[in-house]
């Protein structure tokens, strides 16, 4: 048995909860209006206007004159999110982080064994309102619960009841309430599948159960397989525990500027802060690479990825700096910069990079970044920032994006940029 | 210009010239050699790549002095081809003509006026060292170097000079070699070279035929060896102050042969893990042990006799380290130093010529379950 928890307008909630003025009040976060950016989540008060992440700014504010815009705090969620990671590990060490604001718990072991279904099903709604209910003790923060015999179902059923719902839903269950509703409301489907299922005349999830599931693997392969199985209410996917998730092949961040950048310094002070960032995330995740990539979006959506090969692994934020640094230099061509990106690539463990410094200097590098690494986790991520990285210019923050990549656990849309 | 000359003199010249020209430029004029011929009977062959230039001088007999700058490559494939005892050539503005009893060639010249001037160096008092010794230090270091090019200070060779001992070090952050000649050297000095000038100069000394000297300005170094003379950029420094990290005592002193260390550590490294190449070393008295395991692959464990009767030490090494080290090592025996398994591990030759010095440093990897700070 899955249990699903999805937190409720999770960047909103945060920001709300860090300025209460803004409680109860509809707030759009993302880019500000004026701005070229899109609203990353909308509480409550605001979807009542049709606000919905992903939406420009400028249409948000025409929707609802009076929502609040706030810049985001990527630090703050995350940071966040790993709190609530070690929370509900504390009922199973069975946790899959999806995102930064949603998770499976596999509850099987905590529920009764060959007891009558009833008293299962009993049992799954008692422990689901208790996880619930300590998110929101402990960190004021509203979810939703889902729980379903596997993945797919309990992720829908979390989106049944929202915000701080709890849904229950068996296979039968599942196909009575789903089947007459739209494709995309399947999990895992997005609109891209949906028209293309749309050719083929399925337009709702009952008519996707009701297809030949060789049809749809004609036509979509392996996913195909995998869409259909789905329709009929079946996954068989584990929850992957995210310490043991598959490892990482490269690690990056991104940003997309609120206003071109139009000077070296500027762009070198944002190189600083996403290679920074890279750095401690590789640094918590254990892994050291060997490869650093940057990738340079000018103002006329031109864009260049360059990459350079280390001589040996690192995870130490200079070395990778000085390497990204070197490749800007070496290829910026001078014009207005929209999009920066730092990203670590040929990753391996770091448990083996026990080499010991020679020189002083180097060794108390080592420990300041010890330090540093301890007072971001204890404080958060954003809790502390190089002096170098922080430049007025860039202060209206733009977006930032996570880039991971790993192996995919399971066939997912393609998607196409 | 006119000049005759041997096919073998000329060849060797060129051969020594041609290994600098760089296989592709963007400028086209670095692939040339510069041919210049003075009246007083020296022809002089230079190659460049802006970098590093190397400069030979020859006798030929000469009717006509005057410079030409020719393809290098081109001229030195057929003049290595000829088996004619003597050769002449003739240079005018379009370019060379080779004559010899089988043939005729002749090579399109470049503009002579764009060959690269050579850095000036002035002539004082040059440090002048045994093209053996020099070599064998070159040796002993070179391989230390970093090729981290994410600090650049530690990708070159460090050579300083003082009144009465020359030294070179390297160093890549882990690991540090350095050796050191003592004589009456009278000068102090002090330059970062780069691998690639040191790696020509090996080759430049195996032809050496006189004493070597070298002489410096701020940014370029000079090495003349009798009639070839080297010239190299400087690297910038600061090479890092490396006196501070050589450990002043070492208690725990041990000695091994080095062939059998050696031998030993090849066969380990095959069962090692090939990213972080470690290593385990246990000393106790009379006994060393070297160990190696590697998931998926295997492990293994040998033992060797060993002069040591300290207190036992278990200690990480990254064996690629100590193999490459060891391969410069001459002498029977290896002398080793430790304090503890997280300090620098001392590793100099047990046996030295009186004016010579090697050490080297090698910082040990921290081994799983061992938490003390490094």
């Amino acid at each position: 048995m899955i249990l699903h928890i999805d937190m409720d307008a999770y960047f909103a909630s945060l920001e709300a909860q860090a300025c209460p003025s803004l409680k109860g009040r509809p707030l759009a976060v993302g880019a500000l209006p004026g701005s070229r950016g899109v609203v990353a989540s909308a509480s409550y008060e605001a979807r009542e206007f049709g606000i919905r992440a992903g939406m420009p700014a400028a249409h948000a504010r025409r929707l609802c004159p009076r929502v609040e815009f706030v810049p985001c705090h990527p630090g703050l969620y995350i940071h966040t999110s790993r709190r609530i990671l070690r929370r509900l590990l504390g009922f199973t060490p069975k946790v899959e982080m999806s995102g930064i604001d949603e998770a499976f718990l596999d509850i099987g072991d905590l529920l009764p064994r060959g007891a009558d279904e009833g008293i299962v099903w009993q049992e799954a709604e008692r422990l689901a309102g208790e996880v619930s209910a300590a998110v929101l003790s402990e960190f004021g923060l509203s979810c939703s619960a889902g729980v379903g015999p596997n993945k797919a179902i309990a992720k829908m059923a979390s989106k049944v009841r929202k915000p701080g719902g709890l849904t229950l839903l068996g296979e039968s269950r599942f196909r009575q309430l789903f089947w007459p509703q739209p494709v995309e409301r399947l999990y895992g489907v997005g609109a891209k599948t949906a028209s293309a299922l749309m050719i083929y005349g399925i337009e709702t999830i009952g008519e996707l159960a009701a297809t030949r599931a060789s049809l749809l693997s004609r036509r979509f392969g392996v996913y195909g397989e995998a869409l259909h199985a789905l329709a009929w209410g079946r996954d068989d996917s584990p929850v992957v525990p995210s310490h043991a998730s598959p490892p990482a092949k490269s690690l990056g961040h991104e940003h997309t500027l609120e206003r071109d950048l139009e000077t070296t310094d500027d762009a070198l002070s944002l190189i600083l802060a996403l290679t920074d960032r890279v750095a401690a995330d590789m640094r918590r995740e254990g892994y050291a690479g060997r490869c650093v990539r940057i990738k340079i979006r000018y103002s006329d959506f031109s864009a260049l990825t360059r990459q350079r090969v280390l001589a040996h692994p690192t995870l130490e934020t200079r070395d990778l700096y000085r390497t990204a640094r070197d490749l800007f230099l070496d290829h910026y061509c001078g014009t207005g910069i929209r999009l920066l990106g730092v990203t670590a690539a040929q990753l391996q463990p770091a448990e083996g990079r026990a080499q010991l410094p020679l020189f002083p200097q180097d060794r108390r590098y080592r420990e300041l970044l010890q330090a540093v690494d301890g007072i971001r986790d204890h404080f958060g991520a954003h809790s502390l920032l190089p002096a170098g990285a922080m430049r007025p210019a860039r202060a209206g923050a733009g977006e930032e994006e996570d880039r991971r990549d790993r192996r995919p656990a399971r066939p997912v849309e393609p998607v196409s940029r | 210009m006119k000049f005759s000359t041997s096919q073998s003199g000329f060849q060797k010249a060129l051969h020594l010239v041609a290994s600098v020209v760089p296989g592709k430029s963007t400028l086209p004029i670095l692939e040339t050699v510069l041919v210049e011929v003075s009246p007083a009977g020296e022809v002089t062959l230079t190659a460049t790549d802006l970098d590093i230039s190397v400069r030979v001088q020859r006798a030929g007999e000469v009717e006509e002095g005057g410079r030409v700058a020719v393809a290098a490559r081109r001229l030195h494939d057929v003049v290595r081809e000829l088996r004619d005892a003597e050769i002449s050539l003739t240079g005018e503005e379009s370019g060379l003509t080779l004559r010899c009893a089988s043939g005729r060639y002749r090579f399109v010249g470049a503009p002579v006026d764009d060959f690269p001037g050579l850095p000036e160096i002035p002539d004082q008092k040059p440090l002048q060292v045994d093209p053996a010794k020099m070599e064998r230090m070159v040796r002993q270091t070179l391989y230390a170097v970093s090729t981290d090019e994410t600090r650049p200070e530690l990708t070159g060779l460090f050579l300083s000079i003082s009144d009465d001992q020359m030294s070179m070090v390297a160093t890549n952050g882990h690991r540090l070699a350095r050796a050191s000649l003592s004589g009456a050297f009278k000068q102090k000095r002090e330059m970062l070279l780069p691998p690639k000038a040191l790696n020509q100069l090996l080759r430049l000394i195996g032809d050496a035929d006189g004493p070597l000297e070298i002489s410096g300005s701020k940014n370029y170094a000079r090495i003349r060896i009798g009639s070839t003379q080297l010239y190299s950029r400087l690297l910038e420094g600061p090479f890092p102050d490396y006196e501070k990290v050589i450990p002043k005592s070492n208690p725990l002193r041990a000695v091994v042969r080095r062939e059998d260390l050696l031998a030993s550590l090849r066969r380990i490294l095959v069962l090692s893990d090939s990213q972080t190449r470690q290593v385990k070393i246990m000393l106790e008295p009379g006994r060393l042990q070297i160990m190696a395991q590697y998931q998926g692959a295997g492990e293994a464990q040998e033992e060797l006799p060993v002069d040591y009767d300290g207190t036992p030490l278990t200690i990480g090494y990254n064996g690629g380290y100590l193999l490459e080290m060891l391969k410069t090592f001459d002498g029977e025996r290896v002398e080793m130093a430790f304090q503890s398994a997280v300090s620098a591990g001392l590793f100099k030759p047990a046996e030295l010529q009186p004016d010579e010095d090697l050490l080297c440093l090698v910082m040990p990897l921290r081994l799983p379950g061992d938490d003390a700070a490094g």
